[in-house]
């Protein structure tokens, strides 16, 4: 498979899996597809003991 | 100066790393162990309680091109040798001291991935590869001092 294949640039894309990964919540904007964090809470700290709901959404 | 938006992203970038190249293998139907993807993501989410929910962009973003930059300066044409490389460039970290975390998820993953390539029956791994994969963690440590990261060292979380 190409390298260019394999890694892509710096993306909305995996910017987006990686904060799903780090159990952030936000929102995407359609129009200008820029990021909108949530409100921060005390969110990272419950899902530090809360992992593995979403390991199963890779498609 | 380093910021402490840099620093917590070179903190996650290992094990953010190893998530990418075990998600490549997976997408190219190789079996990944979903709790040692779990646990890397722990251990990322662990670091990013560090700085405060406005900067949790800001730190993937840094993270996500650190990584990127790193995967994309070493050319692999293989994801298994990819694998293996990022392994040994985590190992690097450490040996060079540059990463003291070695019960760090990444840390641990690394050293499970190499101990199994190692083995004189994985089918997955030829000596080839191994020394490949070596040369390019090699290459990955000179590329990362190169673009500045981990001057200062990364202890325990």
């Amino acid at each position: 498979m190409p390298r260019a294949k394999l890694w892509s640039d710096t993306n909305l894309d995996s910017v987006v899996q990686l904060l799903h990964r780090l159990g952030v919540e936000f929102s995407v904007n359609d129009m200008t597809r820029e990021i909108v964090l949530r409100e921060h809470d005390d969110r990272v700290e419950t899902a530090v003991s809360d992992w593995g709901g979403d390991y199963d959404e890779r498609g | 100066m380093t910021s402490v938006v840099e620093k917590v992203a070179e903190e996650l970038t290992p094990a953010y790393m190893m998530s990418l190249v075990m998600d490549r293998l997976y997408l190219e139907g190789y079996e990944i162990r979903l709790d040692t993807r779990g646990y890397l993501d722990n251990s990322m989410r662990a670091r990013l309680g560090k700085v405060t929910g406005n900067n949790h962009l800001l730190v993937a973003k840094a993270t996500d091109r650190m990584g990127s930059d790193l995967l994309r300066d070493v050319d692999f044409d293989d994801s298994r040798v990819a694998l293996l490389a990022v392994s040994y460039f985590v190992l690097k970290l450490v040996d060079e001291k540059l990463f003291l975390d070695v019960k760090d998820q990444s840390v641990l993953s690394a050293l499970m991935v190499v101990a199994d390539a190692e083995a004189d029956e994985n089918p997955e791994f030829n000596s080839a590869m191994i020394q490949t994969a070596r040369l390019k963690a090699a290459k990955m440590l000179d590329r990362a001092l190169q673009r500045g990261l981990y001057l200062h060292t990364v202890v325990s979380n």
